[in-house]
């Protein structure tokens, strides 16, 4: 009798190995709130059958997903419900993005233009009546305000602060610090510097690092998001050729460099893949491992509750941040209910999703009222914007709240 | 005896497959008092178990010219009257490495004799229109094959009978003729499902039972002689090919893959079964791995595509008069007038040919009626197009696809389905357009639709008329709750869970030979929620006259 | 990272063998890919309905049959355990070991049960049916549930029955989807206002009933949303359950999978063990497809993967395999053995699983694995469906694993 199992006659069509169970619609945030969204099962394998036979199948209902893949974590068959809608949206969807998604999904190219003119742009993007015109001709919501850009870019900052620095250390690894750490805000960038040092890492930057490509994605513009995407992954390959680890700071950075290149732009990553991880697992398995000890600050005291941002759901990596925090004597550490936030990246800041985008946040953020928490932390830059928009707390990523507990010197001397 | 008044008809149409509804549909638009009687369910004979494929007549043009012209003729008329039942794919024939290429110029010098448009394309240029091909390929050959839905186009025929009047007996079988002297002047006919017992005068009565027509003659106390060939198909998951794909060779077992609706269909193997078999074949797992193994020929991708379920049918050949061994057996059109060959007045049979020569069929078997009915109007089905048919389609130019696109699931659905008779299917409120069956997108609307104007009275009978249960999940999501939408048209809990038992069954039927990978979990799912959770099988057992 | 046991498979049988042994202070992690059958509870728990013989005489008559390895004296236990484990989860079940209580199901048949969840309706047997009259209340289009059905079925045991359907404009929203109006969604929608306004259309419909029955689509939006309703309706309220997804199956999954983690368990979401590392005949180590070659170290190992819809058995046209390990698998070899004609009929492949010894430990390639054993619909031996024992054989067997582990009995008043 043959114990080994091979994929004979067995369905490689990922959308095939839907059993029609209906779980993942238990699972989607927005069919709760929107019952013009078709939900993932019919958005998702279901209506993948019918565009094979004829475009015209195509649902405009689609337009609503968050592309958050809980529906792929509750899926019991494995199916990646939320790349066959994203694929679909790509192929099918209208050719013509808005200017709108065009200006959202460039995170890049804006937030480069606006950190030069950052006050300006920063107090612009407050003003109610620039709300209110953005709101009418982008359709960008006049409830949410852009995030503010700073006036220097972290990449500027570590060239001219710490880049000589780096070159000290015996070890290093690269550092993919994304749009939001270099544009909005350079301090978690700062931070990790910080740690990583503190543990004895240096940091290198790649050569022109591009956007990581989601906004891209999700707004339909993969040739762009593809073009970014091949440059990036040709920058990871020379890093881990000089033997350096990939570190990122952004949950969903972490999800697209690994996941999304590969499933989404059916680009080849796999060389480099594996050596991509969120800068928390990279330091965890450091200390598992007994290579790196972490002395923290006795003075330290937090009240914290941990969200556990969609793609880092979806990679299951939350367990390395929560694990290290859990580690500073100081700290309180409350897990939230593991739920959506609803801004899901640009989505949140288009006028017509708004109203979804609040509904599907607002248990989240009766929860953390409830808590009375001061500090909630997650990996999401977006989940930041939102919770800080929707509830009195402040949110840190689990990278700033390590630079903070530690004890720079100590640590230097436990590792050294 | 019911005694109910016995109802005349100019002619009774026995037989509910593509002939049966065409001729009484033919009949009707003649003027003629039709009746059409079918033992179960339109399309359940070898009309509905083919693969719907839209013959060029190229598969048939180096053996067999004279069916290869039928074909061509009448893919055109289908084009034309039964576009909503068609899809204009155009097919492939390729050679393969271990093919004779030589083959390929005889094949197309027979097309274009038969008047088949045949062009060889490179190789290239057959991956490039058809990316599932197998890339291994030599030669291709592309010609105007297509796909036709069975279902619908039976369905369509009996519409526009009934819009001309006839009348229609489903799950009716003929008990006894009724005969005077040398004549045939009705039926005796049983209901299958009450056993209420029905007698009906016709002046004509047309066999056109299928493979069934040979008892049916024996009861008229004729013979004919014919010859079972069972031919089993495999239905994939998805729509794997857009163009449906042939080998180019002397026709073989599982050499044709066509694409169909939402999916794909491999077929068929061929084999002579004894007549007792004709009820009850089952496609063995002999059968599935030659299907598997030459489907994969044709395209690569069928070796790793899901398999939905398989199926066979039994073809209805028959054996020339001069010639009852069986030897030389014909696929050609056979129509017997019993009075002069037998000398029974009264009884036409009408059998042979193919699903794709239907309509000619049933013009040829009703210019005889006609004459013998002194009936002097023409035919006129090959210009009239079928309900459904009659407008272009929604889908079709730039306007109406930006509408299409924006209509909701269950309405493409009945677009697709229904063609202009869509609009007869009213949305009126969210629970009309609640979708019932979600692999196939069926809506409420269109499931009271097809109860109340396409004669269909179970969940069996709502497959074959609007696609329910026939995705991906084979019947589990929807049974329950097109069965209770059933009910709510009036029928009886235990009606409607015999029917929910019978439709269950059903699926699982064809997906019994197939079932390992991601169907065994699907089955698995079933069994758990309508024995285990539901406790179906507790309450009612299957009812055999739904099943096929 | 290191535990003392993994278990692969998140669903009932690992949750309740994860709970089982956190409770008793071991570390514990569930690796879970995708919801679970639970998903498709009927809100009861069956042992044995009796068709497949007397459980007592089992050992001798079926004796590779999980309950003869599990051993028939130990259930009344377990029974207790089960009450025990589900009530700390926040799961309040009725009835006893030792005798089966009738309950409805969704086409109106009485089918035996074990325990049920409360609020569900069960009699001990059928003359405990009602005297006087009973409505049965669906929701409008809601096709998940049919009224008709129900209360046939229960005019079919002489109960005088009426149907009635009512509508809110909360739950008319869902109706815009052609797809969502699902017992979730429903559930979901009923919190707040809504629950008191459904109450009020109830007892329009009920004057002068004994007992009202409802869908079983409560508790998702408002927790306690059947007791405000029963509170407020004249007459008693129990609920039917419903097609799938299940309502009480997801709240079920969510309670249990949040206890487990209360105990400090460690549940990873959406992950799957790609690959495992034996070392001295013991399985060492475990890899899974999000945390890449980070390894899962444990002292033992719980293969709790579910049959061929957890995906625990997969089955190609040469046989049946358990794809983790490639573990012995108990099957037919003749691939026509598998399936018999009627899907109402016996299925032999419903039998199929894991071969497993008298310490449910697995073999692979006929050499027993001494760290690893099954517990769950993966063990080999039992017709769920037929003998009615799905969750009894689950239950049993996860509980048993965690005695095997801890190497003695657990006593039912560990409740912390």
């Amino acid at each position: 009798m043959k114990t080994k199992y091979e994929d004979k006659n067995i369905s490689a069509n990922n959308f095939e190995q839907c059993t029609k169970c209906t779980i993942c619609t238990a699972y989607c945030p927005v069919v709760e709130v929107n019952p013009l969204y078709p939900g993932p099962k019919q958005a998702g394998p279901d209506g993948e059958r019918y565009r094979l036979k004829e475009p015209m199948y195509y649902d405009m209902g689609l337009k609503y997903c968050l592309n958050c893949k809980r529906c792929e974590v509750a899926c019991p068959s494995g199916v990646r419900i939320g790349d066959i809608i994203a694929l679909a949206k790509a192929k099918n969807g209208p050719k013509i993005p808005k200017l709108r998604d065009v200006v959202l999904a460039n995170t890049d190219f804006v937030g480069s233009v606006a950190t030069v003119v950052a006050p300006v742009v920063n107090t612009t993007l407050r003003m109610g009546a620039v709300k209110k015109v953005m709101d009418v001709t982008l359709g960008v919501d006049h409830h949410r305000t852009m995030p503010a850009y700073a006036s220097q870019k972290f990449t500027t900052w570590f060239r001219k602060e710490a880049a000589a620095k780096q070159r000290e250390f015996e070890r290093s690894v690269t550092y993919f610090h994304g749009c939001y750490a270099n544009y909005n805000y350079p301090q978690l960038g700062k931070d990790l510097v910080k740690l990583l040092n503190a543990i004895g890492y240096g940091v290198n930057l790649m050569e022109g690092e591009r956007c990581c490509g989601v906004a891209k994605i999700v707004n339909g513009l993969m040739k762009d998001a593809t073009r970014d995407a091949k440059r990036n992954i040709g920058q990871m390959r020379r890093a881990v050729e000089m033997g350096d680890q990939i570190v990122t700071t952004s949950s969903t950075c972490t999800f697209t460099l690994r996941d999304e290149y590969e499933h989404v732009l059916g680009l080849d990553n796999s060389d480099v893949r594996d050596s991509i991880s969120l800068a928390t697992r990279f330091i965890y398995r450091l200390v598992e491992s007994g290579q790196v000890r972490l002395a923290f600050r006795e003075d330290f005291r937090m009240r914290a509750a941990y969200h556990s941002a969609c793609h880092i759901e979806k990679l299951g990596w939350s367990i390395y941040s929560t694990t290290l925090l859990k580690m500073i004597p100081g700290m309180e550490l409350i897990m939230l209910p593991s739920q959506c936030c609803g801004i899901a990246g640009t989505y949140g800041f288009k006028k017509e999703n708004y109203k979804y985008s609040q509904a599907i946040g607002r248990p989240l953020f009766d929860h953390i009222e409830k808590l009375g928490v001061e500090i909630v932390t997650t990996e999401c830059e977006t989940c930041k914007w939102q919770i800080e928009m929707s509830t009195s707390a402040k949110v840190m990523n689990p990278i700033s709240i390590l630079a903070e507990a530690i004890d720079v010197e100590k640590t230097r001397e436990l590792n050294k | 005896m019911a005694a109910k008044s016995k109802k005349e008809y100019d002619v009774i149409v026995i037989g509910g497959g593509a002939t049966g509804a065409g001729t009484a549909r033919d009949c009707a638009l003649r003027g003629l008092k039709v009746l059409l009687v079918e033992r179960k369910d339109f399309a359940t004979g070898a009309t509905g178990r083919n693969h719907g494929l839209l013959h060029s007549g190229a598969r048939y043009a180096v053996t067999d010219q004279e069916s290869a012209k039928e074909c061509i003729s009448e893919n055109m008329i289908l084009r034309r009257i039964a576009r909503h039942c068609v899809e204009e794919t155009d097919g492939l024939f390729i050679t393969l490495p271990e093919d004779d290429l030589a083959y390929q110029s005889l094949f197309i010098d027979s097309c274009r004799k038969a008047g088949i448009r045949a062009e060889a394309i490179a190789p290239e240029e057959a991956l490039r229109l058809e990316p599932s091909v197998n890339p291994a390929l030599v030669g291709a050959v592309r010609v105007p094959d297509g796909a036709v839905d069975p279902f619908r186009l039976v369905s369509a025929n009996v519409l526009d009978a009934r819009l001309h009047g006839a009348e229609v007996l489903t799950y009716h079988e003929v008990e006894n003729f009724v005969r005077e002297a040398d004549r045939i002047v009705g039926v005796v006919l049983r209901n299958t499902l009450s056993g209420e017992l029905l007698e009906v005068r016709g002046r004509m009565t047309v066999n056109a039972a299928g493979i069934w027509g040979h008892l049916l003659a024996a009861k008229a106390g004729v013979e004919i002689n014919m010859f079972p060939a069972k031919g089993a198909l495999l239905v994939f998951g998805h729509r794997v090919n857009n163009m449906v794909i042939n080998r180019c060779r002397k026709p073989a077992d599982a050499d044709i893959l066509v694409p169909g609706d939402t999916i794909s269909l491999i077929g068929t193997t061929s084999e002579r079964i004894p007549f007792d078999e004709v009820d009850n074949n089952v496609v063995t797992p002999a059968e599935v791995d030659v299907l598997l193994r030459e489907g994969a020929m044709l395209a690569p991708e069928l070796a790793t595509t899901r398999i939905l379920r398989a199926y066979s049918g039994v073809r209805p050949l028959v054996a020339a008069d001069n010639d009852p061994s069986g030897r030389n057996i014909s696929r050609g059109i056979v129509c017997f007038d019993h009075a002069e060959r037998d000398g029974l007045e009264g009884l036409v049979t009408i059998t042979g040919g193919k699903l794709m020569t239907y309509r000619l069929m049933a013009e040829w078997v009703t210019n005889l009626v006609c004459r013998k009915l002194g009936v002097t109007v023409g035919c006129t089905t090959a210009e009239q197009p079928l309900p459904g048919s009659k407008s272009v389609p929604v889908s079709e130019g730039r306007k109406g696809r930006k509408e299409f696109v924006s209509l909701r699931a269950g309405a493409k659905g009945a677009v697709g389905r229904h063609g202009d008779m869509a609009e007869e299917i009213g949305i009126r409120s969210g629970k009309d357009a609640a979708l019932v069956c979600e692999c196939e997108q069926v809506s409420v609307a269109e499931l009271r639709y097809a109860i109340e104007k396409l004669d269909a009275t179970c969940l069996v009978d709502l497959r074959r008329r609007i696609r329910l249960g026939m995705g991906t999940c084979q019947g589990h999501l929807c049974a329950l709750r097109a069965s209770g939408v059933l009910s709510e048209c009036g029928r009886t809990r235990e009606q409607t869970l015999t029917d929910l038992a019978s439709f269950v069954d059903e699926r699982w039927r064809g997906v019994r030979p197939v079932a390992w990978g991601d169907s065994i979990v699907e089955a698995q799912f079933t069994q758990w929620f309508y024995d285990g959770v539901c406790g179906l099988g507790d309450i009612v057992k299957p009812n055999k006259a739904q099943e096929e | 990272m290191k535990y003392d046991v993994i278990i692969a498979g998140g669903g009932l049988a690992g949750l309740m063998c994860g709970i089982a042994l956190q409770r008793e202070g071991r570390r514990v992690a569930i690796i879970s890919s995708g919801k679970s059958a639970l998903h498709f509870s009927s809100g009861s728990l069956e042992l044995w309905n009796g068709a497949g013989g007397s459980l007592e005489k089992i050992a001798e008559e079926k004796p590779t049959h999980p309950y003869a390895i599990v051993g028939t004296e130990h259930l009344e236990r377990y029974s207790n355990l089960t009450k025990d484990i589900f009530a700390a989860a926040g799961v309040t079940l009725t009835g006893d070991y030792g005798c089966n209580h009738l309950r409805l199901s969704p086409i109106g048949a009485m089918r035996p049960a074990w325990l049920t969840v409360n609020g569900f309706y069960t009699v001990t047997n059928e003359d405990e049916l009602p005297k006087g009259k009973v409505v049965v209340v669906g929701i409008e289009g809601f096709l998940d549930f049919y009224p008709e059905y129900v209360a046939d079925g229960l005019r079919l045991k002489g109960v005088e029955c009426e149907v009635a359907a009512v509508t809110l404009p909360a739950l008319e929203v869902l109706r815009e989807s052609a797809t969502e109006m699902r017992g979730v969604n429903i559930s979901r929608a009923l919190r707040g206002d809504v629950v008191e306004q459904l109450a009020e259309r109830v007892n329009a419909v009920s004057a002068g009933a004994e007992l009202v029955l409802l869908p079983a689509v409560f508790g998702l939006g408002d927790e306690d949303a059947l007791e405000r309703v029963a509170a407020r309706v004249s007459c008693q309220v129990k609920v039917v359950p419903t097609a799938s997804a299940s309502v009480v199956g997801v709240k079920m999954q969510r309670q249990l999978t949040e206890y487990f983690t209360l105990l400090g368990g460690t549940f990873l979401p959406g992950d799957k063990v790609k690959s495992y590392r034996v070392e001295q005949g013991l399985i060492a180590g475990v890899c899974t497809h999000n945390h890449g070659d980070v390894e899962f170290r444990a002292d033992s190992f719980v293969l709790a993967t579910g049959s061929f819809f957890g995906r625990g058995l997969v089955a190609n046209p040469d046989g049946v395999y358990e794809p983790i390990f490639g573990a012995d698998v108990d099957y037919d070899a003749d691939r026509a053995e598998w399936c018999s004609k009627s899907i109402l009929d016996t299925q032999p492949f419903q039998r199929y699983g894991v071969k497993v010894d008298s310490h449910l430990r697995v073999s692979i390639e006929s050499t027993t694995i001494d760290n690893l054993y099954a517990a769950g619909a993966v063990v080999g031996g039992a017709d769920a469906v037929k003998e009615g024992c799905g969750a009894g054989v689950v239950v049993s067997t996860a509980l048993m694993v965690a005695e095997e582990i801890l190497g003695r009995t657990l006593c039912e008043t560990n409740v912390k």
